[in-house]
């Protein structure tokens, strides 16, 4: 059996990894306004990870994090897969049709809009809309992955598009059609299942690290991501700005003698909270890096056809 | 040449009609929101705001904003601040980009490959989680040059720029090497790289057009973030409070560069490259702001 690249070991790795977060996330009853009486804990016994600024267990809230992006951000995956092949197929498959040129047009003009201006203008909307925006957190994430999703449609379509057209000029759909295979079965099997499936779930991973950055970066910044007390990894981020100072100022040794470097960092994890902002750091790091790994993954599958 | 000019002001008027077409979407949806009072009490109708504000927008005379400031006069500062950190960052991502694709491109094993997947992670976070390391770890800071060098650096890296760069250069320089022309410098002796950059200049326009919408994004948060007084900053506060006559204007503004910057490259390929001229006559190819 050929031995998976590293980018592949990655790519499915982190994957596999989001999923048993996702899951281990159900098994954690915990509310996450409650506030402990040891906030800014090193690791330890009861706190693997230690604890945030409101005395909070770290690796819970790390854990519980996932639930701001792995849902919304699949709603995303789909909005664009939805409209985006269809879009795309018409576009490659019947070029000349009076129906491409609208579509053409349409994705020109969502192609046009950034990606970030778009979020906090519907955003911007939803929240005047509603009497109370805390109240409906969850529809605003979900309303976030729809116009994250909308925002790759023209990505995806026009790359599907390029390819769609490709295969089009090609023998094999020649024969089908010469063989009386009708259009629709020769789109959907032959060309999209067949030939353009690994395009599109490189498209779907690429979207999926891109809401993951949009979420934890609105997060981060505090009004449109996922409010406290419940938990994002931008959001935690936030909470512990000023251990980062602390910890910096704890992080700087007597002399670069390896006992004092040591000690240097056991007092930056024991006191500084070192460990609250390193984890959700690596977190958002590792998963972006991860889930584009798997995109990449898909792109060297889809190059191969 | 009339040909040329026919088909450019096609595009032109293809691109202004995307930029129309979003200020009537949003402008139609921030108008039927419930909570725009500050954009009702400019006129009677949808249509007669709409008609004001283009008119304003040629005139420069855009009205109050919510708290009272003149919101062309706070769009084109925020534009001075906001647009040469982009076009900074644009510039120096695309150097970058272009040394890393020269210096890497054929060295695929070893510490090569080590570099490029040290590039890639690092180019790979958030453009706000690299703010945010700058502001606490680095002590950018709050304001001075400093701190727009420090942007220009983050967006020029952050959130997969120079990823995407690296590898979009990559795929174009791969595809060169392999023309017939540069077997035969190679052969010959002669340093080929040289030799490539004219070959190059067109995709990395295109590049830099693609990225544009990327990095007027990416300048949103890391105003927020580093508290630079830009077109950001402006639209994530007119966003808050709510001020839609200044988030309409932001957003229209960020539209047009965007097309701008299609256009500019537009009328760049039809003038070096003769297949761009006859590209009307291929069906279904995408009019491409993508």
């Amino acid at each position: 059996m050929k031995r998976p690249s590293p980018v592949t070991a990655l790519g499915f790795g982190v994957a596999a990894a989001l999923v048993a977060l996702r899951v281990a996330a159900l098994f954690i009853d915990v509310d996450p306004a409650l506030q402990g009486d040891e906030p800014m804990l090193g690791p330890g016994p009861g706190h693997p990870l230690g604890t945030d600024q409101l005395g909070r267990d770290l690796l819970d809230r790390l854990v519980v994090s996932v639930e701001a992006f792995f849902f919304p951000g699949l709603f995303a995956c789909l909005v664009t897969v939805v409209l985006g092949v269809p879009a795309g197929s018409l576009t490659g498959f019947w070029p000349r049709s009076k129906a491409s040129a609208a579509a053409r047009g349409v994705l020109t003009i969502v192609g046009a809009w950034p990606r970030l201006v778009l979020v906090v203008v519907v955003v911007a909307i939803f929240t005047a809309s509603v009497s109370d925006p805390a109240a409906f957190g969850g529809v605003r994430l979900y309303l976030l992955a729809g116009v994250v999703g909308l925002s790759f449609v023209p990505q995806l379509a026009h790359a599907l598009a390029e390819k769609v057209l490709h295969f089009q000029r090609e023998q094999f759909v020649e024969a089908a059609r010469a063989h009386g295979i009708p259009d629709a079965r020769i789109l959907g099997y032959h060309i999209l299942w067949a030939n353009c499936r690994d395009l599109v779930l490189r498209q779907a991973c690429t979207l999926f690290g891109a809401f993951i950055l949009v979420e934890t970066s609105l997060s981060y910044l505090g009004d449109y991501g996922v409010p406290e007390p419940r938990p994002s990894w931008g959001n935690m981020l936030d909470g512990v700005k000023s251990s980062v100072i602390l910890s910096r100022r704890l992080l700087i040794p007597e002399s670069w003698a390896p006992g004092d470097v040591a000690a240097a960092v056991g007092r930056a994890v024991d006191e500084g909270g070192a460990v609250a902002v390193a984890a959700p750091t690596l977190a958002i790091a590792v998963s972006i890096v991860g889930v584009l790994a798997l995109a990449e993954h898909f792109a060297r599958k889809d190059a191969v056809r | 040449m009339a040909g040329t000019a026919a088909l450019l002001a096609r595009r032109a008027a293809l691109l202004a009609g995307v930029v129309l077409a979003s200020s009537v979407i949003f402008g139609g949806l921030l108008w039927f929101t419930p909570g725009s009072a500050d954009i009702r009490e400019r006129a009677d109708s949808f249509g007669g705001w709409l008609w004001g504000f283009w008119t304003g927008v040629f005139t420069l005379e855009l009205g109050p904003s919510y708290r009272g400031h003149d919101v062309a006069e706070m769009v084109l500062r925020g534009a001075a601040q906001s647009l040469p950190i982009i076009g900074a960052a644009l510039v120096l991502s695309l150097a970058l980009g272009l040394l890393l694709a020269l210096v890497l491109g054929e060295r695929t094993r070893g510490l090569g490959r080590l570099a490029r997947g040290a590039v890639h992670a690092g180019s790979l976070v958030p453009v706000f989680l690299l703010g945010y390391l700058a502001l606490v770890v680095f002590a950018v800071p709050p304001e001075g040059p400093l701190r727009t060098l420090a942007a220009i650096c983050i967006l020029a890296l952050g959130d997969g720029m120079l990823t995407d760069v690296v590898l979009a250069l990559d795929a174009e320089l791969e595809r060169l090497r392999d023309r017939d022309f540069v077997h035969s410098m190679h052969l010959r002796g002669v340093r080929a790289w040289l030799r490539l950059m004219p070959h190059i200049a067109l995709p990395v326009a295109q590049l830099a057009a693609a990225k544009m919408a990327f990095l007027v994004g990416g300048v949103l948060i890391l105003e927020m973030v580093l508290g630079i007084q830009g077109i950001g900053l402006m639209g994530y506060n007119a966003a808050i409070k709510p001020d839609f006559q200044l988030l309409i204007a932001i957003t229209v503004f960020a539209t047009a560069l965007v097309a701008a910057a299609h256009l500019g490259v537009d009328v760049l390929r039809t003038l070096v490259d003769p297949r761009a001229r006859k590209e009307r006559r291929e069906p279904g190819r995408a009019a491409g702001v993508a």
